[in-house]
Order: structure tokens, then C-alpha cells, then sequence
């Protein structure tokens, strides 16, 4: 059965790849033709036209050459492709898709569309489009969608605020929103959130999208606010058929349509400030303003400071309040903070609040207020200027506690420092070059620094934990029996057959005691076991529970019932024989102590 | 054990070599000569030899400095400001450094005022005027303090020497912390120089496109990206675009 199916696989295999080496080979022959088709030959400026180049013959070409049209953008919206066999005969086609976007009304020619393939050029067929004015809106005509641009008034001054707005009107159903406002010769700022409601208009009820702006120009002349456009896709529905039950689940009843819904321009006056009546300090701030002081301590110490806040609040271009310079002359030194600013929408107005704070040191001990401080702005409602004064604030200047000699210093301080603000700087010049040798050195990361550093960092850490092992090791010796017992059990027990060895002759029952004694105390240390009373039958058992390997535990017990075997029989050769056993005895407690 | 002892005792000895082989060429001989063409006013005769010592491979902020310096009094803006942008990477706390570097920018067209930031500047703010290369061995020589720290604690367990090992090993987290983000500043930070008198900033790559501003020689910059002829650069968070590389020192 799986033979079966594995030579179906490789015949349907084989059959697709000779169908499409077939099909591309025929498709190759085929025809090569272009073809410029629209969905509309005639639009308003608000539609937009697809435009479809269709080139057949062939998939596999480069994107073909659109001659431009003045008053028409036109943007690319991808491709598509298609493969038909009928009747034995292929047609491979693929489609470039572009939407023409309409800027100016009148007659338009599009094509012939170029395509060069293989050197080849291959022209389409023109069309001609016509492109007319959108309808205009009336009670008769009640657009579905529609968008107005205004600004709060025509005529208005350099940096006075004003409010554009614009508003959609829709009782269709859209999506895809794209909106392009051009407001690039003024600054604006955001007027609140942008606003939905509901609005009737000339008997119609429309769901109106609001956007307010607030404008400032800053240089005067007339200026016009090119129309705001706004690209969107508008549903459309056709009666659902009922006999599809697919249109319940997909919705195919719902098709879309790309619109541009432009608004009017705008036309603006802007009008220069007067110079009649300008103050000497005027700094370009048009609205409504108010200035307001408060003195932190209004008693203090000789060489003491005081804060004085200093708020500016109103409705204009708060953005650009200028932080006051007092004038304190000789009575004050004044250190000035970084000034705080809020700013907030007022109904259309946008409204602010920048607080100054100057630290304030008298300078002498006569000082007794703090002169008011003068403001300006120019109010374009009354189209004058307006400047204001805050109030005299009274301070008391205590002598200071501290010594009369210091206070001395202070003022000579205080002295030096106002002659040093006097120094004419005459030029300016470059610093000299640096000649210390010694600076020189080379700071490049060379492989020596590496290397060097790495060391810096790795050579610590190994010195510690060689110490650490080290100090641990001899931690646990002292404290820990059974390992030392273990640790020294090898060394000791080899030593004492070494000693055994060089013992000459003695006889074979007690060399065999011995060095049964030798084993039997090794094993004793190395398992920390009391005593040296253990048969080989036991030390078998203590080793396997242990986990030593089987014939290490064989070779060490046959070891041991050798050497008692010894104690009970007479041997001529005692020498070469006691010889033997030890080496044996070593391999064994050598072999033991690897294992362990 | 004694094996990797004898093992880093042979590193060690390699490493105290190695400074034989890279310091064969004594170049402050030739410092002192560029020096000496400066202060005879052979402004150009100090600038070859200063360069030729940076092309023979060394690296130094005050040879910058000194370099950027010799470019300035021939009226150089351009390479002036850029060697002083590459001095302040090596050395970035040389009060001279930055007097005449804004010196120079006052001298520029477009008088726009610099200073190195990054984008970690504002929280690890310690960091600022520090090099990578200080934090390093600063790091290095804590690493040492703990790691001894921490073996006297093994030796004498002490309260005293607990809270040490504590402190010590907060210090070289510390000073890692900013060692990385000191490294990640000066790595992900690039600026360049304007050289020509004269660049159009466009809003992409080719002279076709549309010219954004202009700017003027010895102007910094912030660089973004790099193509075959062309630079990303910004002036500012609304001032970026594209200017062609031959116009530009890096």
C-alpha cells in the first residue's frame, strides 16, 4: 500500500512539473500586448480614477512607464497576475493597478503607457479623461459628504490668535481617513480634543468631525491656507441578495469608494503691529496678559536672599512671554531660576501661565522695596498697547548678625565682583597647544592592554578561590574526623607497608597479620569505621554498600583472606613471597583509593 | 593548582613583554618637533607632522587638540572642529579643550553651540566626562579591592569584614553599570564635521531630492547612518537629513 502510494506521489510529481515546464514554455510564445483600461472616463475632483495596465503575454515584466499629467498624481496600488489554460490554449497576463488622483479640472490623456521588454518597446492605448467640478451643495443637492475650512476672522495682527477650524460632514458610512492639512507658514497649536456631533444642515441630519487649530503669523501680508484635503474610502452597500447564504457570513454586499474631499482656501490679512505707541521693551506679545508679584521673606538679614516670583497669565501667544530683566540697579543682585510654564485651552482661546523666580540679594542695607516692574503687550481687540506695572513690594533690610569685619569682606566681595563685570573684553584667542611630553602617552587599546586587563580582572578571582580551596581544606581537616581519617588513610597505610617491607624475614604469620592490619585499618579510615575487626565477608559488604566497583571489592577480599590464609601455612621462599603481597597490597590500596 | 599559577605567571611575563615590541618607535621626538613648528608659527609644517604621527597609529586627545589647534590659526574651521571632537572623546574634562572648541564654533557660520550628550546621559549623568576607558580601570581596580575583601572575610569572619564585602561588592556593580553605560555612550554616540564651506542637508539620498537647509563649515553633527556617498545626520530631534559623505569629516 505505501509502495503504492509512494509511486502515485512521484507520478503527480512528474505530472505538475512537466504541465508548468509546458505551460511556461508555451506562455513564452505567446503574444506580447498592453492594455490601459479605467473605471471611469469621466470624474470629479473629488474622485479618484483606477487605472488598470494590463500586459499579456508575459508575468514577468518591469513596471511600465506612465507619461505624467500635469494636475493629476497618480500612485502606484500594486499587481496582480493571472494564469488561464482553456482549451489547451494558455494566457499568462499581469495587471499593474494606479489610482489617478485628480488636482485641476479638464481633459486629460492618459497613455500610451510604454513598457520596454527585452529591448523591446511595447505601447497600450490611450484614454481620455475628463475631469469636472465637484457639485456644488444647496438645499436641491445635499451632499452626502462634504468639508468647510474657516478661520475666526478674515483680517487679524503679527501673532494675534486665530482659529481655524475644519469640519466634516458625512451620512456615509467611511473608513481609511488620511488628512492632509498644509498650515506650514504659521504656527499652530492643537485647540482641545478634536470633536463629533451631530448637526442638521439644510433638513439633513450629518455626523460633523471638528478640528480647531490655533494659528499665529508671525511676519504680516496676505496669505492664503491652501484647501485641507482628506483621503477616504466611502462603504457602499447594494441590496444583499438572499439567496447567497455566504453574504450573511462576508459581507460581499459592501464595496468601496476612494474620494478626496477638499475644502475651500483661505484667505487671511495679516496686519504688522502699529508702531505708534510701541513700548521701549516690547517683545511680540499680542492678547490679553496679566502681571502679578509676591516676595518670599519681606524681612531678612543684610547679605540674606529673598525670592520674588513674578507670574504672567492671559490669553495670546503665551508661549513666547518673555522673561523680565528688573532693573534693580545698584539695590539688588538678582539671580533669575528657570521660569515654569503651563499652558491650557480656554473655550477657543489658548491661555498660559509662566512664573519667573529671581533669588534676590540686597546689596546694601538701605535697600527698603522692590521696584515695580513694567510689561507690555499689545491687545489687538482695543489695537493698542498696553503696559503694566507690578506693585512696590516693601522689604526690610536687617544689619546682619555677623561681625562688622565680615560684613566688611562681604562687601568688598561684592564689590570685586561688579568691577570684574565691568572689564572691556578686548579679543579673543585660542588657548596654546600642549607641549608636556609626558601627556602624550599613546591611548589606543592595544593587545598588551587587553591582555593586561583581563588580567586585572581574571587574576583576582583565581587567587581567591586557590585560597578559599586552601582554607577549606584545612577548615575541614580539623573539624571533620572522617574526612580527615579518609584523606591521610592511603599515605598511612602505604607507609606502613613500605616499613613492613624493609623488615627482614619475619615470619609468614605474622608478616600476613600485619599486613592484613595495614588493609583492614585502611579500610576502616577510608569508610570511618571503628575498630579493625572486620572478616572479609564483612569488608565485602561495607565496600558494596559504598558503591566501589565488584572486582576492586573481589581483588581486595581475595587480598585479605590471602594474607589470614598466610598466618596458618609455611612457605620456603618467605622472602620473594612477603615481597609479592606487598606490591599486591599496594596495587590494591592504590587501585581502592582512585575509586574512592 | 600550581599549573595555573605557572600558567599566568608565563601570561604575566608575556604581557610585561609585549610593550618592546609596540613602543619600538619613540614618537614624542616628533611631538616635540610638530610642538616646536606650532610655536614658530609653521602652522602647516606642525599639521603634516602631527598627522603623519595620528596616521603611523597613535592616538592621543592633546595631539588632537594640538592638531585641531594648528587647523584653527589657518583659518581651517572644519578640520579645526573635527580633531577637536575626536580630542574630547580622549580627553573630555580639558578645560582648554572646550574653551577653544566653543571658541571655534563662534567662529562659525552657523555659531551652533555643542555639547557631547547621550541618550543614557540624563540618568546615569556621573557618567558625563568620564571615559569608558577610566571606568575600566576604575572597575578593575574594585574588582581587586572584593575579590581581596572578600578572601580577608574568608580568613576573619567578622561583622566589619561582612559589611566590607557588602560595600565593596556594591561599589564594583557600580562602577560595571557605568563602565557599560559609558561604553554604550561613546559607541552609540557619532558625530561629524562639517568640512566644506558650503552643504545642502537633502531629504534623501541623491542631489535630486529636496534641500531641508544649509549648513556651514564646522558645524557638528550627529551621525545616524552610514551609505556608499551618503550620511544620515540631525542638528537637532527635528532637523535631520542626508548630506554627501565628501563634504563631511567623521
Amino acid at each position: 500500500m505505501i509502495r503504492i502510494y509512494s509511486h502515485l506521489e512521484q507520478f503527480i510529481f512528474a505530472l505538475v512539473f512537466l504541465t508548468l515546464t509546458g505551460v511556461f514554455s508555451l506562455a513564452h510564445a505567446e503574444e506580447i500586448s498592453v492594455l490601459a483600461s479605467v473605471d471611469k472616463t469621466e470624474a470629479t475632483l473629488e474622485d479618484s480614477i483606477q487605472l488598470s495596465i494590463k500586459v499579456t503575454g508575459t508575468q514577468n515584466t518591469p513596471p511600465p512607464k506612465i507619461p505624467k499629467m500635469d494636475g493629476m498624481q497618480i500612485q502606484s496600488r500594486g499587481t496582480s497576475t493571472s494564469f488561464q489554460i482553456i482549451n489547451s490554449q494558455t494566457t499568462s497576463s499581469i495587471t499593474y493597478s494606479y489610482l489617478l488622483q485628480p488636482e485641476k479640472t479638464g481633459t486629460y490623456k492618459v497613455g500610451p503607457v510604454e513598457l520596454t521588454l527585452d529591448d523591446k518597446v511595447y505601447s497600450s492605448n490611450s484614454i481620455e479623461l475628463k475631469i469636472v467640478k465637484p457639485a456644488e451643495r444647496s438645499a436641491q443637492n445635499p451632499l452626502p459628504i462634504f468639508a468647510e475650512a474657516e478661520v475666526s476672522k478674515p483680517t487679524a495682527f503679527v501673532n494675534e490668535q486665530l482659529v481655524f477650524t475644519y469640519r466634516l460632514y458625512r451620512r456615509v458610512e467611511a473608513r481609511n481617513f488620511q488628512l492632509n492639512m498644509n498650515l506650514d507658514d504659521f504656527r499652530f497649536y492643537d485647540l482641545g480634543e478634536e470633536r463629533d456631533y451631530q448637526k442638521v444642515v439644510d433638513g439633513i441630519q450629518y455626523q460633523v468631525h471638528e478640528i480647531n487649530k490655533a494659528l499665529f503669523s508671525t511676519k504680516a501680508g496676505t496669505f492664503e491656507i491652501p484647501p485641507v484635503t482628506l483621503d477616504l474610502d466611502i462603504l457602499l452597500r447594494s441590496q444583499p441578495s438572499n439567496r447567497d447564504p455566504f453574504n450573511f457570513f462576508f459581507n460581499s454586499n459592501t464595496r468601496t469608494q476612494h474620494k478626496t474631499i477638499r475644502t475651500q482656501p483661505v484667505k487671511l490679512d495679516i496686519l504688522p503691529l502699529p508702531q505708534e505707541g510701541k513700548p521701549e521693551n516690547f517683545s511680540n506679545l499680542v492678547g490679553k496678559f496679566h502681571i502679578s508679584t509676591s516676595l518670599g521673606k519681606k524681612e531678612i538679614e543684610f547679605g540674606d536672599t529673598t525670592t520674588l516670583t513674578l507670574s504672567v497669565s492671559g490669553k495670546g501667544n503665551v508661549e513666547d512671554i518673555p522673561a523680565p530683566d528688573p532693573d534693580f540697579k545698584d539695590s539688588f543682585k538678582v539671580y533669575p531660576d528657570k521660569p515654569e510654564y503651563k499652558h491650557w485651552v480656554d473655550g477657543t482661546d489658548l491661555a498660559g501661565l509662566k512664573t519667573f523666580k529671581f533669588a534676590l540679594i540686597p546689596l546694601n542695607e538701605t535697600v527698603n522695596e522692590i521696584p515695580s516692574i513694567p510689561f507690555s503687550y499689545f491687545d489687538p481687540v482695543q489695537k493698542k498697547y498696553v503696559v503694566l506695572k507690578t506693585k512696590a513690594l516693601k522689604l526690610k533690610v536687617l544689619p546682619s548678625k555677623e561681625k562688622e569685619t565680615l560684613n566688611a569682606v562681604s562687601s568688598e566681595n561684592v564689590q570685586t565682583l561688579k568691577a570684574g563685570d565691568n572689564v572691556k573684553i578686548l579679543g579673543k584667542d585660542l588657548l596654546p597647544i600642549h607641549t608636556a611630553l609626558s601627556d602624550f602617552e599613546d591611548q589606543t587599546v592595544k593587545a598588551r592592554d587587553t591582555l593586561l586587563y583581563f588580567l586585572g580582572f581574571s587574576l583576582p578571582v583565581f587567587v581567591y578561590i586557590a585560597f578559599a580551596y586552601r582554607i577549606n581544606m584545612r577548615l575541614r581537616l580539623k573539624h571533620d574526623v572522617a574526612f580527615y581519617r579518609s584523606r591521610n588513610a592511603h599515605r598511612v597505610a602505604k607507609h606502613q607497608l613500605e616499613e613492613l617491607s624493609k623488615q627482614a624475614g619475619p615470619d609468614n604469620r605474622e608478616f600476613g597479620k600485619e599486613v592484613s592490619k595495614i588493609l583492614r585499618e585502611y579500610i576502616g579510615n577510608k569508610l570511618n569505621l571503628q575498630g579493625t575487626a572486620f572478616t572479609p565477608a564483612e569488608v565485602e559488604n561495607k565496600l558494596n554498600e559504598r558503591n566501589y566497583n565488584q572486582k576492586q571489592v573481589e581483588i581486595t577480599c581475595h587480598l585479605l583472606q590471602k594474607c589470614e590464609a598466610l598466618q596458618y601455612m609455611n612457605s620456603n621462599d618467605t622472602q620473594s613471597s612477603n615481597q609479592n603481597l606487598i606490591n599486591e597490597s599496594i596495587d590494591v590500596l592504590d587501585q581502592l583509593e582512585k575509586a574512592s | 593548582m600550581n599549573k595555573i599559577l605557572q600558567g599566568l605567571t608565563v601570561v604575566f611575563l608575556l604581557a610585561s613583554a609585549l610593550p618592546c615590541f609596540a613602543d619600538s618607535v619613540d614618537p614624542l621626538a616628533n611631538i616635540a618637533v610638530a610642538n616646536k613648528f606650532y610655536e614658530e608659527k609653521r602652522y602647516q609644517e606642525a599639521i603634516d607632522a602631527y598627522e603623519s604621527l595620528i596616521h603611523q597609529g597613535l592616538q592621543n586627545g592633546h595631539l588632537y587638540y594640538n592638531l585641531g589647534n594648528a587647523y584653527i590659526r589657518l583659518n581651517q574651521l572644519g578640520p579645526g572642529i573635527l580633531n577637536y571632537v575626536r580630542a574630547q572623546k580622549l580627553i573630555p574634562r580639558n578645560e582648554d579643550l572646550m574653551a577653544n572648541l566653543k571658541y571655534a564654533l563662534k567662529e562659525t557660520e552657523d555659531q551652533l553651540l555643542w555639547q557631547a550628550h547621550s541618550p543614557l546621559s540624563g540618568v546615569f549623568f556621573w557618567t558625563k566626562g568620564v571615559t569608558a576607558r577610566e571606568f575600566l580601570v576604575l572597575t578593575m581596580i574594585l574588582n581587586l579591592v572584593f575579590w581581596s575583601v572578600a578572601l580577608t572575610y574568608l580568613i576573619q569572619r567578622t561583622p566589619f569584614w561582612a559589611q566590607m564585602r557588602k560595600l565593596s561588592l556594591g561599589l564594583l556593580i557600580f562602577s560595571l553599570v557605568s563602565l557599560s553605560a559609558s561604553y554604550y555612550s561613546e559607541n552609540s554616540q557619532r558625530y561629524c564635521v562639517v568640512l566644506a564651506k558650503t552643504v545642502d542637508v537633502k531629504s534623501g539620498m541623491g542631489r535630486d531630492t529636496v534641500t531641508l537647509f544649509k549648513l556651514h563649515e564646522g558645524t557638528i553633527l550627529t551621525l545616524h547612518e552610514k551609505n556608499k556617498e551618503w550620511l544620515k545626520i540631525s542638528l537637532s530631534a527635528d532637523k535631520e537629513g542626508w548630506v554627501p559623505q565628501n563634504a563631511i569629516g567623521i
